[in-house]
Parts: structure tokens; C-alpha cells; sequence
């Protein structure tokens, strides 16, 4: 079985500020999830990505909505 | 200024709304006693709403509340009510004072600018107070365009190990005490839960750091995946515990019907915890405080509630002490 690239500090930035943006954009857990699985960028985070459930995901999505601030909107850095 | 300064202050702030009046005789705060605890201390994570301050104020007049929580950032750049700085100097002066940041983001991949900034600010703070440790949160809460979000899990790479110990080394720096990190509430999935506590321990072993235990973080890890509280708390180094979180929380149901237990810190304490803390105490070598959360805002017709949780935690914290220093005596004239 082949083993996934190491996840590398830019893939794990990457992947962090994607996340927080589908989370910001979008209410559909599924969805989230679909498209977080289909991205090849990704293949080092599988086995985080498999483990994840859509009704957490559907909690992160109401947190981020409620505490996420942008920096484009507020000014800040 | 002397506890009862602190007291008048809380008391009679004006943007305070109506406090109740000190009663006669108050025995003052006893974080100065000098008494030798051989038990855990028992305080309250100071918030800056109105509410907070009417709720608290008994407590603090009657000198129950042995040490105090701070999240110092949630200050950087706003205006703190008077009575919530006094009551911040009068803890850190007597040496009773735990910090808390919320916004430093330790797994956050990309360092920014903004970290920089927090970490020279922390500087300035644990300057200016005495703090016994300061404490963040597992997890990350910025990255890209988001300066801000909620505490959300990451990966188990060898990436995010680096990252955090990076981090923690850069925290640790900069403080003169030591340094922690909470256990997060949040989580995706199973996978997620069970690793968390090894994760941690991973994390905090190069600055020798100690974990906060949230309590109401592990019911609601416990609940939402149906994971044994006990086996689940017996996954984290306990050894590395020096204080823990007690709160309530909410329910809410999801999508697909099934019910969610939301650390959002609006409501009394599940008795589950009561029951689970002497069993904690006694897995927990290293704890030396024990704190109460609620979020202000949320003590509206829940004042009487907090002081009864408050007062059932300490007096938990009390027998389990007690017992610990009545079998440590006795084994000490074991021949």
C-alpha cells in the first residue's frame, strides 16, 4: 500500500486556512467534507480527514461563524 | 490596596449595576494566610461583564475565593473596569494569580506577525503581574485570513509536533514561570479524542510544561462520541497536571437529531464532575488550583446557582483534602 507525502508545515498552513474558509462559506457539512477529501493537496492530512464526522463539522461551521474574524474586514494583520 | 479596598471597589463600582452590600464582620480574602495547603486552592476565572462582579461578590467578600484566573489578553487593547484590574493586582500581589491567554493560537501553522505581537505584549504583562503559570489552548484559531476564530483540532504530523513545541519554546521563553496547555473541548471524530492526551503530553515534554485539565472539555468529548469519562481522562498525563477547568455547558442537536454537549460555558456544573473530581484529585500529583468558569453575560437569574457550584467545588476540593492529609499522616507512623 503506498504510503501518503509526509505533510509538510506549508501543507499544514495550507490546509488550516482552507478549512476556515469553507467553514466561513458554507453550511453544509457533507459538502465541507466532500471537497476537503477530494482535494490532492490534502492526501497528507487522509487519515485526519477520514476520522472526521459531519455533525462536528457541522458544529465548527456555527463556531467559526460566530468567533471567525477576517483580517481583510477588520484591518488587522 | 488591602482586601478590603478590593472589596469597596467591587462593591461599589459604578459600572458595576447593583452589588450587594458587604456584609459586617467580612474574614477577608485568605489568599495570604501562609497556611500550608495540601490541597488544591479553589478560585474563579474573572470576567469583565457587570454580571460577573454582582455573582462574584459574596464570594469574595467572604474570602472564599483562594486564587484567581486571568485571560490578560482579552484586556490588550480595551478598556478594564477598575474592579476587575484591582482584583487582578490584589491576586497577583499575594501570589495568587494563574494567567490564561486566548488568542496566541499555539498550532497554527503559518507564525504571523500577530504572534510576534501577542508574545511581546506577554512579555510586558508578566512584566508588570505575578503570575504563577500561564496557560493557552490546544488547537489553532487563526490562519490565512482569520486573526481570530475558535479553538479547532489538528493533525498528528510530525509537522504539527514541531510546530507546537516551536511555539511552546517561544511561550516559554518569555515567561518566567512555568507554562501549559488545555485540553481542547472540540473534536471531529474518534480518532481525535483518543489521541489528544498522547498529543499533549508530546508537546509539552521539552519545556517540561504542564497540562490544564479541563474537566467539562473531557464530559463533552465523553458525551459526543460516547467515550468512558474515566478512560478518557486516564489517557492524558496526569502527571503533568497542575490545574484543573470545572464548568457547565449546553446542548444542542444536530442535523441529524442526535444531541451535541457544547462547552459554551452558560450553565451549572454536570454532577458527573463533582463525582469525578476526588477520583482526579487523586490521580493528579501536581494540581494546585482549581477553577471555576462561566462565561459573563450568563449569570442573569443564575447568581444563587454559581455560588451553590462554587461553594459544592470548594467543599469537594476540602474533603478530598482532608482525607488526603489524614491517610498521608497515617502512613507517615506506619513503621
Amino acid at each position: 500500500m503506498n504510503q501518503p507525502p509526509p505533510c509538510t508545515d506549508e501543507t499544514l498552513a495550507a490546509f488550516q486556512a482552507e478549512l476556515l474558509e469553507l467553514l466561513d462559506r458554507s453550511d453544509d457539512p457533507d459538502q465541507i467534507l466532500r471537497q476537503l477529501q477530494a482535494d490532492s493537496r490534502w492526501l497528507p492530512l487522509g487519515e485526519f480527514l477520514a476520522d472526521i464526522e459531519p455533525r462536528m463539522l457541522e458544529v465548527a461551521v456555527e463556531l467559526v461563524k460566530t468567533w471567525g474574524r477576517r483580517s481583510s474586514e477588520t484591518g488587522t494583520d | 490596596m488591602g482586601q478590603r479596598g478590593v472589596l469597596r471597589l467591587l462593591s461599589g463600582a459604578s459600572d458595576v449595576g447593583q452589588l450587594p452590600r458587604l456584609r459586617h464582620g467580612v474574614t477577608g480574602l485568605n489568599v495570604s494566610s501562609g497556611h500550608s495547603f495540601c490541597r488544591p486552592r479553589v478560585g474563579l476565572s474573572l470576567m469583565l461583564e457587570a454580571d460577573f462582579a454582582a455573582a462574584t461578590q459574596p464570594l469574595f467578600a467572604t474570602g472564599e475565593v483562594e486564587v484567581l484566573e486571568w485571560s490578560f489578553d482579552v484586556g490588550w487593547g480595551r478598556s478594564v473596569p477598575p474592579w476587575a484590574e484591582q482584583l487582578v493586582s490584589f491576586y497577583s500581589q499575594h501570589q495568587q494569580l494563574l494567567g490564561h491567554g486566548v488568542s496566541f493560537s499555539p498550532l497554527s501553522a503559518e507564525w504571523q506577525t500577530r504572534q510576534t505581537d501577542w508574545l511581546r505584549q506577554l512579555g510586558q504583562e508578566v512584566a508588570r503581574r505575578d503570575y504563577q503559570h500561564v496557560s493557552e489552548h490546544f488547537g489553532f484559531m487563526t490562519a490565512g485570513d482569520f486573526h481570530q476564530s475558535a479553538p479547532l483540532p489538528v493533525p498528528r504530523t510530525p509537522a504539527t509536533l514541531a510546530i507546537g513545541r516551536d511555539r511552546l519554546a517561544r511561550l516559554a521563553d518569555t515567561c518566567p514561570c512555568s507554562v501549559g496547555l488545555e485540553n481542547l473541548a472540540f473534536a471531529f471524530g474518534q480518532r481525535d479524542v483518543a489521541s489528544q492526551g498522547d498529543f499533549l503530553d508530546a508537546l509539552l515534554e521539552p519545556v517540561d510544561g504542564f497540562l490544564l485539565l479541563d474537566l467539562h472539555n473531557i464530559y463533552c468529548q465523553s458525551c459526543n462520541f460516547d467515550v468512558d469519562p474515566w478512560s478518557l481522562i486516564e489517557s492524558y498525563p496526569l502527571d503533568r497536571v497542575r490545574e484543573l477547568h470545572v464548568s457547565g455547558g449546553s446542548w444542542t442537536e444536530a442535523r441529524d437529531g442526535q444531541a451535541v454537549r457544547r462547552d459554551t460555558h452558560d450553565g451549572s456544573v454536570p454532577a458527573l464532575l463533582f463525582e469525578l473530581l476526588p477520583r482526579v484529585l487523586d490521580r493528579c500529583p501536581q494540581v494546585q488550583y482549581v477553577i471555576l468558569e462561566r462565561l459573563g453575560g450568563t449569570f442573569t437569574n443564575a447568581e444563587a446557582e454559581f455560588q451553590a457550584d462554587f461553594r459544592r467545588l470548594r467543599h469537594t476540593v476540602e474533603t478530598w483534602g482532608e482525607r488526603a492529609a489524614s491517610s498521608s499522616e497515617k502512613s507517615e507512623h506506619q513503621p
